[in-house]
């Protein structure tokens, strides 16, 4: 019955995700079924090509992956990877998985509590035993385990900073501010112009989220974290005992005044692009954002520091972006691992870094960075991996709560309030 | 097919009692139903009750295995604040939406239904907000209340309409309302255009010539005829508001800070992202119980009340 039931959500949610948004399918060109037939696999094969269907979830990296399944092709004939990148592909995901009908093969983020759920629940491939994962730069594959194992080949690293519109920071002579005073300072001129010193996109809350641990991050210390989220969750601790939570709160609020008054209204998309075409001077953004400013203005003069802290050396941390796994409903589960190898090996691993602008999680890849030099050389002085999970329904909650706390500016209740959220959602999460 | 309901009077007219031939033309009738109850029943009878048998257990959607747990997600719904919180939203704003939706198709309806120029051009821009759908229409109003509204606000000094609307917790829940009215209207007013133009003409001039004056007509002519036509109005905005969904996902996303949060949007996500299929399932449950509820009395609140009865 419950297959039934799930049959039919699924299909429901497949027809109004086909009525609603057209979703791009491409398939590496490399790998041809009827080729790679008449030729019979390099692997040993009997010919017999396996394909694998691939839901791809960051639309940013569609084109990387078509060149990158496209070389991997190359070299494993008897396999043929399908990239599937529909729209909301997480709630596809989702639906896929109550229907029992996983694909393959998927992209998604490590630390995300639905990907730890799929882990949990059995239905992603262990490769904890693999070769390919025993090889793999244990700086980033521990942190990744769930429960001690490990489940996705990590591809590539992501960072937060302060994006800055190079060329206005030129014409007003102001320098890369070294602490979080310098920033407020140059802030502070900015504004007496009578111009925005800081877009920031208030409306979408993920972005809240990431501007505030982009703060905090900063002046962790040798605190993580995850050690904060098992104190608050298994002692009486609250939020408001690490001072640089409260600390982060109170600066969240500061930047607004150096905004453009209405940030509640603006959307990440309408931001970037604003931000790409001139509005503003600096924009608390991710990596990931580099491709979206380069489309919006290609002449733009972009470049990113490391958020500041009060004492001028900010831990800088890098996060894992996209991981990879296979799926316990894969019927091919040795051509599943096939790829999952070779995106964990330097050839694999370089090809997709370069493609894609990003640091990558494999030793031996060279990344080229050059709009982010200050960021990583900051994350080589004192860096580390940050990577927490956020128990059942926290993270919703704790995002509307602290657009909450940018409407009320009301530290305290703040942290009063996601306490109680977090506290309630850890102890569901561990029984 | 309530233009019609409102334009026969069933005392006048009666279907003709032929047995057998009746009876044959009655079969033929249920296998033109059958591909429509087909659909019906697979898509919306079978996962109800599916849905009914799940929200007794804890299946978070991913698990192989779920265990029943009787009515545990209703006595949890019911002491979680959220839910409480979305559902007093959708009440407000179900009764805000029926009110506006009625207020103003009645008074557009009345207007177009007079002789004035232009009047079927009037009709079709009228109707035109019918024909987008609703994550449209919330994607440009998005636009509208970002770069255009503000303009006006500062030009006539008003400071709510200064901002987007939707940027601010006490004006969001109006901005949305507003979206929703823009196009909610458009049907509406079409049918009772249509209910309108179906009162016998002969009943207003008897009227006339009794002495009635014009909201006399108005309340004891026009409003009895209307009445089956408001009854379905009633009905399908009051659904529209209490499942409102795609507006609010694509103008607000449930903010700013959870004051336009839905019941429809934390069903969506408690399922989706919070992997607690089960307890959606009991939400969205609570809301088809409080939609019977209500189309039950509207119907009954105007069964048998035919026009000229009332």
């Amino acid at each position: 019955m419950k297959k039934i039931l799930a049959c039919l959500i699924a299909g429901l949610l497949a027809l109004s995700s086909l009525s609603a948004c057209s979703g791009s399918q491409s398939t590496g060109d490399a790998s041809k079924p009827d080729e790679s037939q008449s030729q019979g696999g390099e692997e040993g094969g009997d010919g017999e090509v396996v394909e694998l269907e691939f839901i791809q979830q960051k639309r940013e990296a569609v084109e990387t992956f078509d060149a990158v399944i496209a070389e991997f092709g190359k070299s494993h004939k008897n396999i043929k990877v399908t990239q599937n990148n529909v729209a909301d592909a997480g709630q596809v995901l989702m639906s896929r998985a109550a229907s029992n009908t996983l694909p393959d093969l998927m992209t998604h983020w490590p630390s995300d509590s639905t990907f730890v759920t799929f882990c949990k629940e059995g239905r992603i491939i262990d490769i904890t035993n693999e070769d390919f994962a025993k090889g793999m730069n244990p700086a980033y594959a521990d942190p990744i385990k769930v429960d001690g194992k490990l489940y996705c080949v990590p591809v590539a690293l992501n960072f937060m900073g302060v994006w800055y519109n190079v060329d206005k920071f030129e014409d007003a002579g102001y320098k890369v501010p070294k602490t979080w005073d310098d920033m407020i300072a140059i802030a502070e001129d900015i504004k007496s112009k009578g111009e925005v010193a800081f877009v920031l996109p208030d409306k979408d809350t993920w972005t809240i989220d990431q501007c505030m641990s982009n703060i905090y991050s900063k002046s962790l210390g040798d605190l993580t974290v995850q050690e904060i989220y098992d104190e608050v969750g298994t002692t009486d601790k609250t939020f408001a005992d690490y001072p640089v939570l409260v600390d982060a709160a109170e600066k969240m609020i500061q930047l607004r005044e150096y905004s453009d008054g209405d940030t509640l209204s603006l959307g990440y998309d309408s931001a970037t692009s604003a931000f790409a075409t001139g509005t503003g001077y600096m924009f608390l953004q991710g990596s990931w954002v580099y491709a979206s400013l380069k489309g919006s203005n290609p002449d733009g003069n972009f470049a990113m520091f490391p958020v500041p802290n009060d004492d001028g050396n900010p831990k800088q941390t890098m996060g894992v972006d996209l991981a990879i796994a296979g799926t316990t409903n894969s019927k091919y589960p040795d051509q599943v691992k096939e790829f999952l190898a070779y995106m964990g090996s330097v050839e694999g691993a370089q090809l997709y870094s370069d493609l894609d602008g990003s640091p990558s999680c494999v030793d031996g890849v060279e990344p080229k960075l050059d709009y982010a030099k200050a960021v990583i050389d900051q994350f080589n002085a004192n860096g580390a991996l940050s990577m927490s999970f956020r128990p059942g329904t926290y993270q919703d909650d704790y995002r509307a709560e602290t657009q909450g706390l940018i409407i009320d500016k009301d530290v305290q209740s703040w942290l009063a309030t996601v306490t109680k959220v977090f506290k309630d959602n850890y102890a569901e999460a561990n029984g | 097919m309530s233009a019609k309901t409102a334009a026969v009077k069933p005392d006048t007219i009666r279907p003709p009692k032929k047995a057998s031939t009746l009876h044959h033309s009655v079969h033929v009738h249920y296998l033109f139903t059958l591909p429509v109850l087909i659909l019906y029943v697979t898509f919306f009878v079978v996962p109800m009750f599916m849905g009914i048998y799940y929200s007794f257990t804890n299946w978070s959607g991913l698990s192989l295995t779920y265990d029943f747990v009787g009515f545990d997600n209703y006595v949890k719904l019911f002491q979680d604040k959220d839910f409480m919180q979305a559902l007093t939203f959708n009440l407000k704003y179900l009764v805000c939406l029926v009110v506006g939706v009625l207020a103003i198709s009645l008074c557009l309806a009345l207007l177009m239904n007079q002789k004035i120029p232009f009047r079927t051009g009037f009709r079709s821009i009228f109707f035109f907000p019918a024909v987008l759908a609703g994550v449209t229409v919330g994607l440009i109003w998005n636009e509208l209340y970002l770069k255009v509204v503000p303009v006006f606000g500062q030009a006539l000094g008003i400071e709510f309409l200064s901002k987007s609307m939707l940027g601010n917790p006490l004006t969001a829940f109006w901005a949305v309302l507003i979206v929703n009215l823009w196009q909610g209207c458009a049907q509406p007013t079409v049918l009772l255009i249509a209910g309108l133009q179906s009162v016998p003409k002969d009943v207003y001039e008897a009227a006339t010539i009794d002495g009635a004056n014009a909201w006399q007509r108005f309340k004891s002519i026009t409003i009895p005829y209307l009445l089956p036509i408001i009854s379905i109005i009633v009905i399908t905005t009051a659904k529209g508001g209490l499942t409102i969904f795609d507006y609010i996902k694509a103008l607000t996303d449930g903010g700013p800070n959870k004051a336009t949060r839905a019941v429809g949007l934390l069903i969506y996500n408690d399922a989706m992202q919070g992997g607690k299929f089960s307890y959606a399932v009991a939400e969205s449950m609570i809301l088809f119980i409080l939609v019977a509820i209500i189309s039950v009395f509207t119907i009954k609140g105007n069964s048998g009340k035919e026009a000229g009865d009332a």
